[in-house]
């Protein structure tokens, strides 16, 4: 369990830099990037939104996991 | 009482590092370019300490409706302490404008250098602290929002890391005298916040980076209870010293708290996307433009593929640490501390915008006072700032780890890369380009030289004692203050310098609902030009008289070429055009004295307190029915849209109007016990008949903007009314012998709203003294909160001399460490 945390952190921090790179990329796409967002339907707040969910999923199973560490201890 | 500690611990790297930070506060100094910068030289030059002495005692004058503090204090305050001393000096009011600029840019950077060093307790290289300091005060929150322009953000910028190192030293010492003393410093550097906070919502990032350390110190102490007393303590001194200032807010909030939020019911949520939020951009104004005037000329360059990718940098930065979490660090702790805050930040300056936007306006919805937040960006985002410095400065020093012994001066090459990149992010700050320059009908400036006309209107007033109201038109609302001026726009020393007299002198404000009615005499004025319609004119006639207006100035230096499309272009005539509509004027109003150029001659004076029944507008006003009835549906009228009583609009709508019937009704309803106060009267017979008997004079004297004393000549034999035309306000009281803390006896019970606009009270000859007097109690507030500031300061000087002797009498259990 705590090792299956810690791993996850690992793997969600991997996929937060990972989608960081991907808006940053896409929407380089965009001749007017700033509509771009504005607008719904681009996908690039979209991915931004994924960013900082995977980073904030990253750290919570993180302490979860040094929570239960210490709590094993 | 001198550590020479302190001595031992200053190295080669701190000194390198200081030298450095000092050739950036320099920056500053290119924005210049000959002009002032802020114009606040000149304010300082026109406003004495005296005057400013005056300003601090006159806690009425600023955000009237919400109590909130006197606007000019705000602005004044921090940059006085430095600007006044060099007055006197003889400095010239460039020359001071320059060297705040350089303080006010180096003292927030040292504060981070130190806090830093504290927090990583010295385990980073200072060139790494330095650097990150420097991108405290360089990076896109300030470049959006320049700190040390945007006064009343400064303070907070700025006390925020020296708190924070306080915080942390007083754990980290061993003695607990130094504790103390820490803890008292931390108490008294407060002063600086309290004084300049003209919006309290400002604080936010402060109570909640500073209350984390708090709590964070206090769980990993070993000392727990006696920390926790002392911390009490500090938060207790810390209230007491800002009393000065806090007193008028703690009774908004808690004693007027249906006004206050009722005030802030019309907000909704905003936010920023969380693309931007990521990289500390995210000011809404960013891609905004005011017609074809873009806000901020280079913000295409940042949605570019350069901009783009080196702003991205900042969060890659700040999440490497995620990664770090994994090893088995010492300093684990505090890194979860800071991304946490990180977390927080971003969660707070996206506001409303997904991701969990619903769990944000939830809260916004729930709980009124959360409504200040309505702009996130501007009241959170100190907290992203700060919580990336702080791990930033982790990843840079894990780097350097990695890198010591592979390749030479690692942690220079790693400082001054991160230097470079902080440079290119925040490049507007370098090269003056965040000051746009002017050219007429194309863009707003910030270098201001204020002309000299309006300093002949400001010492004219002064030398003629002017306590009058003065309408100025057009007046100018956000983001439109542009002024066709030789060397820029001017936003507000204008306000200052023709001082708490104008009506119209603030920009639109949600708050203030005598806009509206200010914004309708204006759109008569715009209609009128171009129809001649006499519907028209008869609105700003009827509005004029609910004001009371007898004189008006035309702002003729408004700068209208930028604000072709708006609706609320303001006509400006020539004088032949306004010498013309001033005789039609006058021939339907013959209360309108003058109308003209924004001089001296010109000025107007409407008188501030007056009795007996020429004052007391009914007939041919905005609240005769045919008038209510023929104008309640358009649209322009928007102070008939005031729906919600607990707003306290000073313009209520007819709804709230209360028939009276005659003037003997309508004094038996003002002396009732039902009557609250709050709701405009009117009669249906004339005033001429109504008050044919009365002939009453009133000599007044304004001892200070909340302080008025009224002498009465032919005192009436039936009851009369004395008209105040300030903003009607429950807390002004009319009474008799009103000393320092009160008044023996005072004539609550029937005051109203006059004029739809000002105060009004109906007094009986019988029970009324000659000599009365007009008081705000917001002054009293101010008094006592001032002597509690002043009692908490002695306290505070007493306990630092006493120190050690303090620590001695610490409770049992604890014990007290001493060389």
């Amino acid at each position: 369990m705590i090792k299956t945390l810690k791993v996850s952190s690992i793997i969600f921090a991997c996929l937060g830099f990972f989608f960081l790179l991907v808006s940053v990329l896409s929407g380089l796409n965009y001749p007017d990037y700033w509509q771009a967002i504005q607008d719904s339907t681009a996908s690039i707040d979209n991915i931004s939104k994924s960013v900082y969910v995977f980073f904030l999923l990253s750290f919570s199973s993180y302490i979860l996991g040094d929570y239960f560490e210490n709590f094993s201890e | 009482m001198f550590n020479k500690d302190v001595l031992k611990k200053i190295d080669k790297e701190t000194v390198v590092s200081v030298l450095i930070m000092i050739a950036f506060s320099l920056v500053p100094l290119i924005w210049f370019r000959g002009n002032y910068l802020i114009g606040f030289g000149d304010v300082h030059k026109s406003i004495d300490f005296v005057t400013f002495l005056k300003t601090l005692k006159n806690p009425w004058d600023g955000y009237r409706n919400t109590g909130f503090y006197n606007f000019n204090m705000a602005v004044l305050f921090p940059s006085s302490i430095i600007m006044f001393p060099l007055y006197w000096l003889g400095f010239s009011s460039l020359n001071i404008e320059k060297i705040w600029m350089v303080v006010s840019t180096f003292f927030p950077m040292f504060f981070m250098f130190l806090f830093l060093s504290e927090y990583w307790e010295n385990k980073t290289s200072k060139y790494v602290s330095a650097a990150v300091s420097i991108f405290y005060v360089y990076n896109p929150l300030t470049m959006l929002s320049p700190i040390n322009l945007a006064t009343s953000k400064y303070p907070v910028f700025l006390t925020l890391p020296l708190a924070c190192y306080l915080v942390f030293r007083i754990f980290n010492s061993t003695l607990w005298v130094r504790k103390i003393r820490l803890g008292i410093l931390l108490a008294v550097s407060s002063i600086l916040i309290s004084g300049s906070i003209s919006n309290p919502a400002e604080l936010a990032p402060f109570v909640v980076i500073v209350t984390t350390f708090l709590v964070y110190n206090l769980l990993v102490t070993k000392e727990k209870i006696k920390h926790a007393v002392l911390i009490s303590g500090v938060l207790v001194l810390t209230t007491a010293v800002c009393m000065w200032v806090l007193s008028s807010t703690f009774y908004n909030q808690f004693m007027r708290r249906d006004v206050f939020t009722g005030q802030l019911e019309t907000f909704s949520a905003g936010g920023t996307y969380i693309f931007d939020a990521l990289r500390l951009f995210g000011f809404w104004a960013l891609n905004h433009s005011f017609g074809p005037v873009p806000y901020y000329s280079y913000a295409a360059h940042f949605y570019s593929l350069s901009g783009i990718l080196s702003t991205y940098l900042i969060p890659v930065l700040v999440f490497i640490p995620l990664f770090l979490l994994h090893h088995k660090r010492k300093d684990k702790l505090k890194l979860l501390v800071s991304m946490g805050l990180v977390f927080i930040g971003l969660f707070l300056v996206k506001g409303s915008n997904s991701p969990f936007g619903a769990w944000y306006k939830m809260m916004f919805d729930r709980f009124s006072v959360f409504k200040v937040f309505r702009e996130p960006y501007a009241k959170f985002s100190l907290i992203s700032l700060f919580s990336y410095a702080v791990a930033i400065t982790y990843t840079l020093f894990f780097l350097n780890e990695k890198l010591k012994g592979k390749i030479k001066h690692s942690v220079e090459i790693l400082s001054i890369a991160f230097l470079v990149l902080t440079v290119s992010i925040a490049y507007p700050l370098f090269n003056g380009d965040l000051l746009s320059d002017f050219t007429f009908g194309r863009i707003k400036q910030s270098r201001v030289i204020v002309p000299d006309y309006w300093k002949e209107l400001r010492k004219y007033t002064e030398e003629v004692e002017i306590e009058d109201r003065i309408l100025t038109m057009p007046h100018t609302w956000y983001y439109a203050k542009s002024f066709i001026w030789p060397s820029g726009y001017v936003g507000r020393p204008y306000e200052i310098f023709v001082d708490g007299n104008t009506i119209s002198r603030r920009e639109t404000n949600p708050l203030t609902h005598g806009d509206e009615l200010i914004n309708t005499m204006y759109n008569a004025v715009n209609h009128y030009n171009e129809s001649h319609e006499e519907k028209y004119f008869n609105i700003f006639v009827n509005l004029a008289q609910i004001l009371d207006v007898s004189h008006i100035l035309q702002m003729n230096d408004f700068d209208r070429l930028n604000y072709e499309d708006e609706t609320f272009m303001f006509h400006l005539w020539g004088r032949d055009e306004m010498d013309r509509f001033y005789s039609e004027l006058s021939s339907h109003y013959e209360k309108i004295k003058s109308f003209g150029f924004l001089t001296p001659e010109y000025l107007m004076s409407i008188p501030h307190i007056l009795g007996g029944p020429n004052i007391y507008r009914v007939e041919g006003t905005a609240t005769t029915e045919d008038y209510m009835s023929e104008y309640s549906n358009q649209e322009t009228l928007q102070l008939y849209k005031i729906k919600d009583e607990k707003s306290l609009g000073k313009i209520y709508s007819p709804n709230y109007i209360v028939k009276t019937g005659n003037r003997d009704n309508l004094i038996a309803l003002l002396a009732s016990k039902d009557f609250t106060g709050l709701k405009p009267l009117y009669l249906e017979e004339t005033i001429e008949d109504a008050f044919e008997d009365q002939n009453i004079e009133i000599d007044y004297q304004k001892i200070s903007d909340s302080r008025y004393k009224l002498d009465i000549r032919n005192m009436p034999k039936n009851p009369f009314f004395v008209i105040f035309n300030e903003s009607f306000d429950a807390g002004w009281k009319i009474g008799e012998k009103c000393g320092f803390f009160g008044c023996s006896k005072t004539h609550s019970s029937t005051h109203f709203i006059s004029n739809h606009y000002g105060n009004g009270w109906v007094l009986y000859p019988k029970e009324t003294q000659t000599e009365l007097y007009i008081v705000h109690d917001s002054e009293y507030r101010f008094k006592i909160g001032v002597i509690i500031s002043f009692l908490a300061l002695f306290s505070c000087l007493l306990l630092y001399i006493k120190a050690d002797k303090v620590a001695l009498s610490l409770p049992k259990g604890v014990k007290n460490k001493k060389k």
